[in-house]
């Protein structure tokens, strides 16, 4: 046993490789199908279409693209995806919270993994099927319609509109928002909980300034896993959405598809990503604003505490 | 032997499969139930398949690959050839002629397809970028069979690229539960669009179908080059009509007799389609009325072709062979509901009791008011504006 445990140390010491070796996987890949793909499409976003055969030539460069992807009709795609991502996103997070701190907090463990599998089951199913589905409830004169209209109730929400790519958007994407949630919440000891209310808070002061606070890595990254792969989906609106719930991901679709222009369809794959940083940015740094008020306010309230 | 069975596949990419409706999935996986069963059956013989004997240029190969317009031929066709023939099909799909050229063009001869359906103004453009094998019709005995009215098409003079699928010809449907007033021009489908209809509104997901229906509608020459007309084209398009429409669908027949849609453009097969499934569930198609596009209207061509460097060629010459035979002519005209241009099919459609023969054969005076496209330098901006309209819809 000592002897084993010697020559492990001697062959670690032996075999020491540098400490990049580890990550050196992810870094191929990081390079190969990351950096060098988005390099391409950032300089293909400059060139032009030639011909109706050729999807792009880089021979003369110019930022014409840009020009051509700022028309308002564009931009209106671009703002109507924004408010789709961000609704979603957070339709996401009012859902997928109660549920993980439900699932966290209340459930006993046996039923903690059958309830979590559950929530892994719809994938199962390829993406595109299980959007698919929802063309069968949503359907005006389908068998789920006709049920709802025999009971005096209509469909409240029609196939081929933007509300019908803001549901699909939502179940689909919601799992990727409970399970960060439900880590984060499940890792937070319950004696938290309860030094909190032994000192005197409420429940809904524990859940602000106990829960929320500690659970804030699981919801920072359940709002990015959603909001950034929902900013760029293209299958929910093109199967949902008709003429009416378009996305910027789809006109990306269309350009390098049907128009063959790869020159468009990457100014806007570009516009896409910077859209998303920005936004993402932009909400960073206000939580981070609201986070500092918050600490500022809390300070000035502990001389109070102390002399009470 | 190790010939190799396997089912029917249908590839079918993101854009097209929302269009396979549960009725042709539940046909789709039939054929592949059956053709499991076919496999089965092959195993216990070991006899060489009928293939193996081969026309001219070597044996036949085990494999053919289509690449086809969404659900346009009838899967038990697919699944006879391979029983009387050999190869196994296997078909990938695609919503326009410009989403086909840009993938052949991109691949640049290793596609893998064997056999695709351009239309016929594509194909001079298609043949000068090298993206189409020239036939060789001793090889195609059945040839003599396609009525020579639909042969030596300007577009391909002496078929030295490509023989005739089918033609056909784009009009309108609509719900009489939805839309009260009587259409009977393009202008009447516009005006019904934008009023009664609007918001329930779907126009074929093709830059010329868009354009055309403009045209048509302003009795201007639907292959005009004039940029002020196309400006106007542009302006009406995009500003106008884009914001009444619920969707851009290739196949809407179906769709609208489920309600999808008030008013669909259409093509005369898939208007015939959605009236027969309406049958079939048991309700009344006088409900959905068709109309052919007046005062003028297009007529396309659809055409085998064999695609340059097609991994099997001996099966793509086979197959073309096999469907201009009668018989398979008119289980394939049943099925999609287009004029195969195959001599005597007419009679042996009615021979055979189909139903809406009225969308699938036109009369003389009809034809008259029918339109070739010609592919011109405009090309891009068609495609330009239809691109904004999509945008427009959704804004």
């Amino acid at each position: 046993m000592a002897r084993a445990v010697s020559e492990a140390q001697s062959g670690a010491r032996r075999i020491r490789a540098p400490g990049f070796a580890l990550a050196l996987p992810a870094w191929v890949w990081f390079i190969f199908f990351f950096l060098i793909p988005v390099g391409f499409i950032g300089y293909y976003s400059l060139g032009y279409k030639p011909s109706i055969f050729s999807s792009i030539a880089t021979d003369r460069l110019s930022f014409d693209r840009y020009g051509d992807a700022f028309q308002p009709l564009f931009f209106k795609v671009f703002v109507g995806t924004l408010r789709i991502s961000m609704v979603g996103t957070l339709l996401c997070l009012l859902i997928g919270f109660p549920f993980a701190y439900w699932l966290a907090t209340r459930v006993s463990s046996r039923w903690k993994g059958i309830l979590l599998g559950l929530c892994i089951v719809p994938f199962w199913t390829n993406f595109l099927i299980r959007t698919i589905g929802w063309r069968i409830i949503l359907a005006p004169e389908g068998p789920f319609s006709n049920a709802l209209n025999d009971i005096g109730l209509g469909l409240p929400i029609q196939l081929y509109t933007r509300a019908a790519v803001q549901l699909g958007v939502v179940y689909n994407y919601l799992p990727l928002m409970i399970f960060p949630l439900f880590v984060a919440l499940e890792r937070l000891d319950p004696a938290l909980r309860e030094a909190s209310k032994d000192l005197g808070a409420g429940r809904f002061r524990t859940f602000r300034q106990v829960t929320l606070p500690l659970a804030s890595p699981g919801i920072i990254a359940g709002l990015l896993l959603v909001f950034i792969p929902l900013t760029g989906d293209y299958i929910t609106p093109l199967v949902l959405g008709g003429a009416k719930g378009n996305m910027v991901g789809k006109q990306i679709a269309s350009e390098f598809l049907t128009a063959n222009d790869w020159a468009q369809g990457s100014a806007l794959a570009i516009l896409l990503i910077v859209m998303i940083l920005a936004t993402v940015g932009v909400m960073a740094l206000i939580g981070l604003g609201i986070r500092s008020i918050l600490r500022a306010r809390r300070r000035f309230a502990m001389p109070e505490v102390m002399t009470a | 032997m190790n010939q190799q069975q396997q089912p029917v596949k249908i590839l079918a990419p993101r854009g097209t499969a929302q269009r396979l409706s549960r009725r042709k999935f539940l046909a789709g996986s039939t054929v592949a139930l059956f053709s499991s069963s076919v496999l089965l059956a092959a195993c216990g013989t070991d006899e060489p398949g009928p293939g193996a004997s081969g026309t001219g240029g070597g044996s036949i190969e085990d494999e053919l690959n289509f690449f086809n317009w969404a659900a346009y031929d009838d899967q038990a066709l697919f699944e006879t050839f391979t029983t009387d023939v050999g190869p196994v099909a296997s078909i990938t799909e695609y919503p326009s002629n410009e989403e086909m050229i840009a993938k052949l063009a991109t691949a640049e001869g290793t596609s893998g397809f064997d056999i695709v359906v351009p239309t016929g103004p594509f194909i001079p453009l298609m043949a000068a970028q090298d993206l189409l094998e020239p036939l060789d019709l001793d090889r195609i005995p059945n040839f003599k069979n396609i009525e020579p009215f639909y042969t030596d098409q300007p577009w391909d003079p002496g078929n030295e690229y490509t023989v005739c699928k089918d033609w056909g010809s784009t009009g309108w449907i609509l719900d009489t539960e939805k839309v009260s007033t009587p259409i009977a021009t393009w202008q009447d489908f516009i005006d019904v669009a934008m009023g009664e209809a609007s918001g329930d509104v779907s126009l074929l997901d093709a830059p010329n179908e868009l354009q055309g229906l403009y045209f048509w509608a302003n009795g201007i020459d639907w292959n005009t080059t004039d940029p002020a007309h196309y400006d106007a084209y542009e302006a009406f398009m995009v500003n106008e009509l884009a914001p009444h429409v619920k969707a851009y669908d290739s196949y809407p027949g179906i769709a609208l007799t489920k309600g999808n849609y008030a008013l669909s453009q259409v093509w005369n097969g898939d208007a015939r389609q959605g009236l027969l499934d309406v049958e079939s569930r048991g309700e009344n198609p006088d409900r959905y009325v068709w109309g052919l596009g007046a005062p003028d209207t297009e007529l396309w061509m659809d055409t085998w072709a064999i695609v340059k460097g097609a991994p099997n060629p001996n099966a793509a010459y086979a197959f073309i062979d096999f469907i201009l035979d009668v018989d398979n002519s008119l289980t394939d005209l049943a099925y999609h509901g287009y004029h195969t241009g195959v001599d005597g099919v007419q009679q042996a459609a009615e021979d055979a009791g189909l139903t809406y023969l009225d969308l699938v054969f036109f009369s003389d005076e009809q034809v008259q008011t029918m339109h070739a496209q010609i592919v011109n330098e405009m090309l891009d901006r068609s495609v330009e504006i239809y691109q904004q309209a999509q945008a427009a819809s959704g804004a």
